[in-house]
């Protein structure tokens, strides 16, 4: 007997320890209570395109074909660095940049100097490839041409006269390399068609950003602080005819010894030398460009269309410091990093010219929020963050445990379409998050690892719609500088089906949404989202159905439907007419009742009083008796 | 036939017997409930120091009552978890874990009347330990009260009427926290002011008793510890 209550209770003691079970899918999201839970996959690995794959007609691809053992690590070997990449919905063309290319696309330059000539065989400048729809590349440039106006703009802005044939020949030998110094040239004499004939051009040095509207191609040129407006109209011929320097503000100078060249050629000492470098860009359909330089923590950059600086954007917060930091010595005090505003990652443009933007956690805060952000023209922060956790990335994560990947997701890439459905790229663990407007988690895809349908370094993200045989496939193109690979991800039944019935909602077609969200649960039965769509859709209905039954019932299942998707709010909607119907059917029962139980508690007391004055009367009668 | 006959006789008769003494021992036992589980805390509420009186000097709080306030709230916290209205409910029913729920009910109330009685022996409280324990075992009872209101309420609103729950349980708090100061005051015969102070004492004492339990915890770890390298120390060395 005893050994057994002994065992019962062991038994029950056990059960309160029972590990939870961690969820290590690729494939999860989160339910009410922010557990994570097992999910149907949002998006399918498809395909990897290596960076030779593109390269058709390339010195490299005519060697693997003679010797196919040099592909053996050569992947690795290029000197690639992809930055960035972006889709043209229009010409569905994409384009990938590159911020040091390999040496199979060298050029040749001329620098014309004033005591004589040079060529110089140009490698490693950032260059721009345009690929079609089927993964084939168009075209690519490194070399751009640039026209008068712009041309007279860097000669006024870096202090040089319009002739580039003003530096010494010893000013260029003098430097490192002569690749160099054409970099600190502002521009310099290209040749375009084998040495017959020289034209002033730029190149780019570590671009970080690209960006496409119209015929208009725009990079951030970041280590020569300056975004270049490229015309592409004719795509052969690429020109350069605007150029966005650095704002005339003061937080972008730094007193120094170099940048500007004098009049003698020489560089001017005591200049102020700008620590501008924007790094990605985007630009909305007026031609204002937006930008996110490196270590500038205002906000985001804003050019009016003709090139000038406007104002900063959307700044980030600050988290207060704690407050024992005031127990310290200034020594002590000096040692804490600075307390600076977390910088942006990336931003795009939707087509309500508000800004996505994606920044880094803060490290003072304790739980990692507001990493993405959707701000208006007024600089203020409207993303909606109403699902069951904030649009954040993962909520649970290792902090402290190696070897798992510890800290927060940090997003470095974003991009959203017309139905207002926003996946962000995370570069900590190689997934992308997708959200829908309302700020719920949609799903989650990707993951990360060295093999080819992993992610090493993911860096950009975008998504690319192309109908082929009359049906629409929505990919998502993620760019990895780790594996140098554009890796496409496919939409699956599963995310087409939410992504639709996210925008049919989004379109007021909520009764077609329902159709769309009971095969989404059907597909996944821990969908809470979907069962909250089908509530909203029976809750429209129950509120316009003329028989009262009918109207009951309805109103009933759309509060099971809420109640398994913890939406208490459209719950307590559904429950308050609910109530309402059932209080006015059974008003005269519920009063019946209450006015007897009254009475009938009444009567019992008078009786009871009375029997007791009777008992009372007896009693005092009987001893009257027996005296 | 008359034997079969008075074998029913006797076994109505049995029966009949047996009802009434089972009538009657309930309704003895449910006189004795109401007056000690719902009419003395209520008393005490309304008359807190002619309750706490009665209580103290003419035997009137019971420790088996005070355990038993305790065991019925737990209950009342463990129902709670599921049955309270989803406009109101945001447990996890997956981390539902009853024991932890007892022991967040029963070990509060032990670490404090263990501190304050440790404090008010040194202050010349004239309470003891089991008036103490009994004293706060008593003032369950508008947590149990409004909890069980709540717990019916909570079924029947919206998130719009949902703070009228907050509102109730708001009070509830107040009401025990008014019933402690109380009998505080009566059973150690203090004034206002040194009940105070012996408050904030107490809830420093349960800080240093906190304390000294988590010293013990992590002490005890470390010493298994070290017993255990000690142990495969010897046996990788000589077995």
């Amino acid at each position: 007997m005893k050994r057994k209550t002994l065992f019962l209770s062991f038994i029950f003691i056990a059960l309160a320890f029972i590990p939870r079970v961690v969820v290590n899918a690729s494939s999860y999201n989160y339910d009410f209570f922010q557990n994570t839970i097992y999910s149907s996959e949002g998006l399918a690995y498809k395909d990897t395109f290596y960076l030779s794959d593109f390269l058709v007609n390339t010195t490299y691809q005519e060697e693997i074909k003679t010797n196919p053992y040099t592909l053996k690590g050569a992947r690795d070997s290029f000197t690639a660095a992809l930055a960035d990449i972006f889709v043209d919905d229009v010409t569905q063309k994409i384009y990938i940049l590159d911020s040091a290319t390999n040496d199979a696309t060298t050029s040749t330059v001329k620098v014309d100097c004033a005591d004589g000539q040079t060529t110089a065989k140009l490698t490693n400048n950032s260059t721009v490839y345009i690929i079609n729809s089927e993964y084939k590349m168009e075209f690519s440039f490194d070399i751009l041409k640039i026209t008068e106006d712009v041309q007279e703009t860097l000669a006024e802005y870096y202090g040089v006269s319009m002739d580039p044939t003003q530096f010494s020949l010893a000013q260029i030998q003098s430097a490192d390399s002569i690749e160099k110094a054409t970099r600190r040239c502002p521009f310099f004499a290209a040749s375009f068609d084998d040495g017959q004939t020289y034209e002033p051009a730029v190149v780019c040095y570590g671009a970080d950003g690209i960006y496409v509207i119209g015929n208009y191609l725009y990079i951030a040129d970041k280590f020569n602080s300056r975004i270049l407006r490229v015309d592409i109209s004719d795509q052969k011929n690429p020109i350069v005819d605007e150029v966005f320097l650095t704002p005339n503000d003061i937080i972008f100078f730094q007193i120094g010894d170099v940048g500007k060249y004098g009049e003698d050629g020489k560089l001017i000492d005591q200049s102020s030398r700008t620590t501008y470098l924007p790094s990605k860009i985007a630009v909305d359909g007026d031609g204002r460009v937006y930008t996110i330089a490196s270590s500038t923590f205002e906000g985001i950059i804003e050019y009016n269309p003709s090139g000038e600086f406007n104002r900063f954007l959307g700044k980030n917060l600050v988290t207060k410091r704690s407050w024992w930091t005031f127990l310290l010595t200034n020594e002590q005090y000096e040692t804490l990093s600075s307390n600076n505003p977390n910088q942006f990652t990336n931003l795009i443009i939707d087509d309500r010219n508000l800004i996505y933007a994606t920044a880094k956690p803060d490290a003072d805060s304790t739980v990692a929020q507001q990493m993405i952000k959707l701000i208006n023209t007024s600089g203020s922060d409207v993303l909606k963050r109403n699902g069951y956790v904030t649009p954040d990335g993962d909520v649970k994560y290792q902090q402290f445990v190696k070897p798992a990947v510890t800290g927060s997701s940090i997003f470095v890439a974003i991009d959203a379409n017309d139905s207002r459905i926003y996946s962000a790229l995370d570069q900590t663990r190689g997934r992308i998050f997708t959200y829908d407007d309302e700020g719920n988690l949609l799903y989650v895809s990707a993951e990360s690892g060295t093999l080819a349908n992993t992610l090493k370094t993911p860096v950009a993200l975008k998504y690319l719609t192309l109908v082929e045989n009359n049906e629409t496939h929505e990919y998502v193109l993620v760019l990895d500088q780790g594996s140098k690979s554009l890796l496409v991800y496919e939409t699956t039944e599963f995310g087409k089906l939410v992504n639709k019935a996210t925008s049919l909602y989004l379109n007021n077609k909520i009764d077609e949404a329902k159709v769309v969200w009971e095969d989404v649960v059907k597909m996944n039965s821990n969908y809470e989202l979907g069962y909250i769509g089908i509530g909203k859709s029976i809750l429209r209905d129950a509120n316009v159905e003329p028989d009262k039954e009918t109207q009951l019932k309805k109103y009933k299942q759309a509060m099971e439907m809420f109640e398994l998707g913890h939406d208490k709010e459209y719950y307590s909607d559904a429950y308050k007419q609910y109530r309402n119907i059932m209080i006015k059917d059974n008003f005269s029962i519920i009063m019946t009742g209450f006015v007897l139980t009254i009475a009938f508690v009444v009567t019992l007391k008078v009786f009871k009083a009375k029997q007791k004055k009777d008992l009372a009367k007896i009693q005092k009668e009987a001893s009257e008796d027996h005296e | 036939m008359s034997k079969v006959y008075g074998f029913f006789y006797k076994l109505g008769a049995f029966i009949e017997k047996a009802a009434k003494k089972v009538a009657s021992t309930a309704k003895v036992l449910w006189k004795k409930f109401v007056e000690n589980f719902i009419k003395m805390p209520l008393r005490i509420m309304s008359h807190p120091i002619v309750g706490y009186t009665e209580f103290k000097e003419d035997k009137k709080g019971k420790l088996s009552v005070a355990i038993g306030m305790v065991l019925i709230y737990a209950l009342l916290t463990i129902i709670r978890y599921n049955a309270d209205g989803i406009v109101i409910n945001a447990k996890d029913p997956t981390k539902f874990n009853s024991i932890q729920l007892l022991i967040y009910t029963v070990v509060p109330l032990i670490i404090l009347s263990v501190a304050n009685w440790s404090i008010t022996t040194l202050m010349n409280g004239k309470g003891n330990m089991k008036q103490i324990i009994t004293m706060g075992g008593y003032s369950y009872f508008p947590l149990i009260v409004f909890g069980i209101i709540n717990v019916i309420l909570s079924n029947f609103v919206t998130v719009d009427e949902a703070q009228i729950i907050t509102l109730l349980s708001v009070l509830s708090f107040v009401l025990m926290g008014y019933m402690i100061f109380m009998g505080l005051v009566v059973i150690h015969e203090y004034g206002v002011a040194k009940a105070i102070l012996t408050i904030i004492l107490t809830i420093l004492a349960t800080a240093v008793i906190l304390f000294i339990a988590l010293l013990i915890f992590d002490l005890s770890s470390q010493i298994y510890g070290f017993l255990y390298s000690l142990y495969k120390e010897i046996v990788s060395r000589f077995f």
